[in-house]
């Protein structure tokens, strides 16, 4: 802020006195971080717990979904992004939840404002989890917070064990490592305990669960731990 | 992969600050390896969305942090580069992160007439 009168416009140096500088300091997703921080009050009214959901296209989100919709039901709610079509709400809402889907048209990741637009459209008074569904990419959608809880990535066993240090902006925010399609493991070279070790040295506190939503294992484990709160 | 979105976030928070666009000089940011954004993909699409948005042609100027640990084993702080080393004095992986996450706009330099 202001140095010379102390009023709030960002201080400015004149460089010379063609040029001048100004001194800015500002997180470059500000306008992001306000939206979030709207939705997040909008969460804590209605007391509904938030997932910001996230992983590699096809790791295994929306099947996770349609198996926790069907024990849910109208407990839970979606907003599921994707950059076309509506397919994975209509599959959550054909297995038993409230879906609502935002189609991003090409952009690689949901925000904050494009998920506050989509809140009214949700009858949240029975509403306890929402799960925010993020678009399928382990880059972008971690810079954007959506005014979520807790972030949760999905990992499956057909990507490989060596993901986590190669996307660590995502693998060091989140809360819990979900391994998925652990069916699979007999057929894949994936090592469970170095790919839980490595997203532990980025985040000490992360909760590990390994899941096949196809065979069930793991699975009553993983819905007692999205509905802890 | 989402680095138009950010320089576009760049400009609106630069207008919103002035009022309009502006001819500018220089941009100053400080990015961080956790941010999630690519300091070059940025350099590379910045020019081109500044210029179509009236605020001339801005260089840009990025301070690129490292990614600032403390080891739980030996107790030391150390920075590096990306994640994929351990801790340089006692070769332990178990660590928690201080920062790296900076995605901040530090300063815009201003030229002197609007830009039109």
């Amino acid at each position: 802020m202001c140095e010379e009168c102390g009023c709030k416009h960002p201080s400015t140096i004149f460089l010379n006195n063609r040029l001048r500088k100004i001194d800015l300091q500002i997180p470059v997703l500000q306008a992001n971080q306000d939206f979030a921080q709207a939705n997040r009050s909008l969460f804590l009214q209605h007391k509904i717990h938030v997932i910001n959901l996230i992983s590699s296209p096809g790791s295994g989100k929306t099947t996770l979904l349609q198996a926790l919709a069907s024990r849910l039901g109208e407990q839970m709610a979606v907003i599921v992004g994707d950059l076309q079509t509506d397919r994975d709400a209509v599959r959550i809402r054909d297995a038993g939840c409230q879906a609502i889907q935002i189609e991003t048209q090409g952009a690689c990741h949901l925000d904050a404002k494009s998920v506050g637009e989509k809140i009214p459209s949700l009858d949240l008074s029975k509403t306890k989890l929402l799960v925010i569904e993020n678009v399928g990419n382990l880059v972008c959608p971690a810079s954007y917070d959506l005014g979520e809880h807790e972030k949760i990535a999905l990992l499956s066993v057909t990507e490989g064990d060596d993901k986590v240090l190669k996307y660590p902006s995502i693998f060091s925010r989140i809360s819990t490592l979900v391994i998925t399609k652990i069916d699979l493991q007999p057929y894949v070279d994936f090592d469970v305990a170095r790919a839980e070790q490595e997203c532990k040295s980025l985040s000490p506190q992360v909760k590990c669960i390994e899941i096949s939503a196809k065979s069930g294992l793991g699975m009553d484990k993983l819905f007692s731990h999205f509905l802890r709160q | 992969m989402h680095e138009v979105s950010i320089a576009d976030s760049i400009l609106d928070l630069i207008e919103r600050q002035l009022g309009s666009p502006h001819a500018l000089v220089k941009v100053e940011l400080c990015i961080g390896p956790l941010s999630g954004v690519s300091a070059d993909s940025l350099e590379f699409c910045f020019p081109t969305v500044a210029l179509a948005r009236g605020f001339g042609s801005p260089a840009l100027s990025i301070q690129r942090t490292l990614v600032k640990i403390h080891c739980e084993e030996c107790l030391s702080d150390y920075q590096v580069q990306d994640l994929m080393s351990f801790c340089p004095h006692c070769r332990s992986w178990k660590r928690t992160i201080l920062s790296g996450n900076e995605l901040q706009l530090v300063s815009a330099t201003l030229g002197e007439e609007p830009y039109v």
